[in-house]
């Protein structure tokens, strides 16, 4: 467990910093949900002049927008996209910082296996993210408590909250493939932040044109927040899809962690 | 028992060759130093024993044990020191020995006081960030990572590059220490000096392929010398006639010169009957008869 315990104490830093950023983010939408409620209908009118294209990409949906829960949905997609950079980043560094701090053969000397340290270094990212989630649950039930000012189902509330959480742990696992598959990265934003965007893009299209197939690809669009409110509850094909993609790429990156040459 | 024994081991990185058909015996209990030049293989084989890179064709074993099956049991025993200078950011050195010492089933007081000894030794600040230590100093917080667990094998891969010759010093008498304490010793490097100071036998390296494995004594003992002899009066030339190992002999009025290899009891019956009124022999160092393998 040491390992688990050395990542988690070198990303203390980066944690605090993105839990406040993605809360005070969260905080700050909220904060106008009343005076955006008030004047629903000049809202309504304001919104259908906006390209129906816009909407997509925003994932404005009207028909639940002027409740919290609606508001709270079209928050998310912003807070997706930031908690997946976050998510990116941990998977993609936590690995290949070996590398570029050229600590590897440092660790890979040390009596531990390739699979151990694996597996301490993923527990200690996933750990990150259910930090950075419980935080950010917590604070977006205040924040409705205090900025909606009539009763909202809680149980709903944290099932949309928990989204940020699914989203972030596909991308935990992507950039922890990417962390073992490629030989080495430089900056690990610079992998980071063009694959985000690549699967957000990847949404936007599969929302403009229309074509639910899409929709698999990308996490961006797994958690339909109508959906969620109205069946409270996830939509099983969706949850599949997001359980293969991390079994799937969980064992390939074990398969090509163990199997590979560490460079210096 | 060897500690170390490799079997026809080969590294390729695709196709760039890192070591080709390498075999090498390390015994118990002795310093063996492994020379060679830059891109020689050093590095690589000491990786690819550790299972930091995987062999392409071969075999290696360690305490007999292969190293594929059994790293990190036989990891548990060995202490390293990386050629490449490394470090976490922002961490200080007491908190990466620290860690270091976490990966180890040996009693953590007992290991806790190994680092602030050998710290006082080394004369290293434990409290500075490894960021802000000089080349040198991160260089000890390397060395202590290596010995804080009381390895019995010790692979140490270019160790001495940013010391200066005080530290050095201390450096090699740390080694030995931990020599006579049981230790076997792996000592990578390409300045033969302190091989010779230090080894009891040496490996030579060349292009991916061990060459020589010979023992130090063997290896000044059996290598060239100059001679220079001044006789009086005129030599009888008879003297040196068919004694093996002589070359380039020349002689010029009352001296002669020569180049003899070989043992030097056969030579020094030899010259024994000359009248001589000087001699002059030249003992090669360590860096000559390396030049000759190397070329
Ligand atoms: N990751 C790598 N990819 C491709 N080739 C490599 C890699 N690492 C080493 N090599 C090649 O393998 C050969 C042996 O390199 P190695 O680092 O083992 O030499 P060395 O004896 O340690 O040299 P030095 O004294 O410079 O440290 C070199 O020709 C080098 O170019
Ligand atoms: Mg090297």
């Amino acid at each position: 467990m040491n390992i688990f315990w050395q990542e988690l104490r070198f990303y203390r830093k980066s944690l605090l910093i993105w839990v406040l950023a993605l809360s005070t983010t969260l905080i700050v939408f909220l904060s106008s949900y009343q005076s955006i409620s008030s004047q629903i209908d000049v809202f309504r009118e304001v919104v259908s002049h906006y390209p129906k294209a816009l909407l997509l990409v925003i994932n404005f949906r009207f028909e639940i927008f002027y409740t919290i829960y609606g508001y709270f949905g079209y928050i998310l997609t912003f807070i997706w996209l930031a908690g997946a950079i976050q998510a990116m980043n941990y998977g993609v560094s936590i690995l290949s910082k070996e590398v570029t701090d050229k600590t590897a053969d440092f660790l890979l000397s040390k009596p531990v296996s390739r699979s151990r340290i694996l597996t301490e270094k993923f527990a200690a990212g996933l750990s990150l993210i259910v930090i950075t989630n419980i935080c950010f649950t917590v604070t977006a039930l205040l924040g409705a408590k205090y900025f909606s000012h009539s009763n909202f189902g809680i149980k709903t509330f944290i099932m949309l909250s928990a989204t940020l959480f699914f989203v972030q742990v596909f991308f935990l696992v992507l950039g922890f493939l990417f962390g073992t598959i490629l030989p080495k990265i430089k900056t690990v934003l610079s992998v980071a932040l063009p694959t985000v965007f690549i699967f957000f893009i990847v949404a936007s299209f599969g929302g403009i044109l229309d074509k639910p197939d899409f929709y698999y690809l990308t996490p961006f669009k797994y958690f339909d927040p109508v959906y969620i409110y109205q069946n409270s509850g996830y939509d099983p094909k969706y949850l599949f899809a997001l359980g293969g993609f991390v079994v799937t790429s969980l064992v390939l990156s074990y398969i090509v962690y163990i199997r590979k040459d560490i460079k210096l | 028992m060897n500690v170390i024994e490799t079997s026809k081991l080969s590294k390729f990185y695709g196709k760039e060759r890192g070591i080709e058909n390498l075999d090498m015996q390390v015994n118990e209990g002795e310093i063996f130093g492994f020379i060679g030049p830059n891109g020689a293989g050093k590095s690589t084989t000491i990786r690819t024993i550790l299972s930091i890179v995987h062999p392409t064709s071969g075999s290696a074993s360690i305490f007999g044990k292969d190293v594929t099956k059994y790293g990190p049991e036989i990891r548990e025993e060995i202490g390293y020191l990386p050629s490449e200078i490394f470090y976490y950011e922002n961490m200080k050195a007491i908190d990466l020995l620290r860690y270091s010492a976490s990966f180890y089933k040996k009693p953590k007081n007992h290991m806790e006081h190994r680092i602030q000894t050998l710290a006082k030794l080394l004369e290293l600040n434990l409290d500075k960030k490894i960021d802000d230590l000089s080349f040198g100093n991160r260089k000890k917080v390397g060395i202590i990572q290596g010995l804080l667990h009381e390895p019995k094998l010790i692979i140490l891969d270019e160790p001495t590059g940013g010391l200066d010759p005080l530290i050095q010093q201390k450096f090699f008498n740390l080694i030995q220490q931990e020599n006579k304490r049981g230790a076997s010793v792996l000592f990578s490097s390409h300045i033969l000096g302190e091989v010779q100071r230090l080894c009891d036998r040496v490996g030579i390296i060349k292009e991916g392929k061990m060459i020589k494995v010979e023992k130090i004594s063997d290896l000044l003992e059996k290598s060239t010398k100059r001679f220079k002899l001044t006789t009086k009066g005129k030599a009888d030339k008879a003297v040196l006639l068919n004694i093996t190992g002589i070359s380039e002999l020349v002689y010029n009025g009352n001296d002669i010169n020569f180049l003899f290899r070989g043992h030097l009891r056969d030579i020094t019956k030899a010259i024994a009957k000359l009248d001589l009124v000087n001699l002059d022999v030249n003992e090669p160092d360590l860096e000559e008869i390396f030049l000759h393998y190397y070329r």
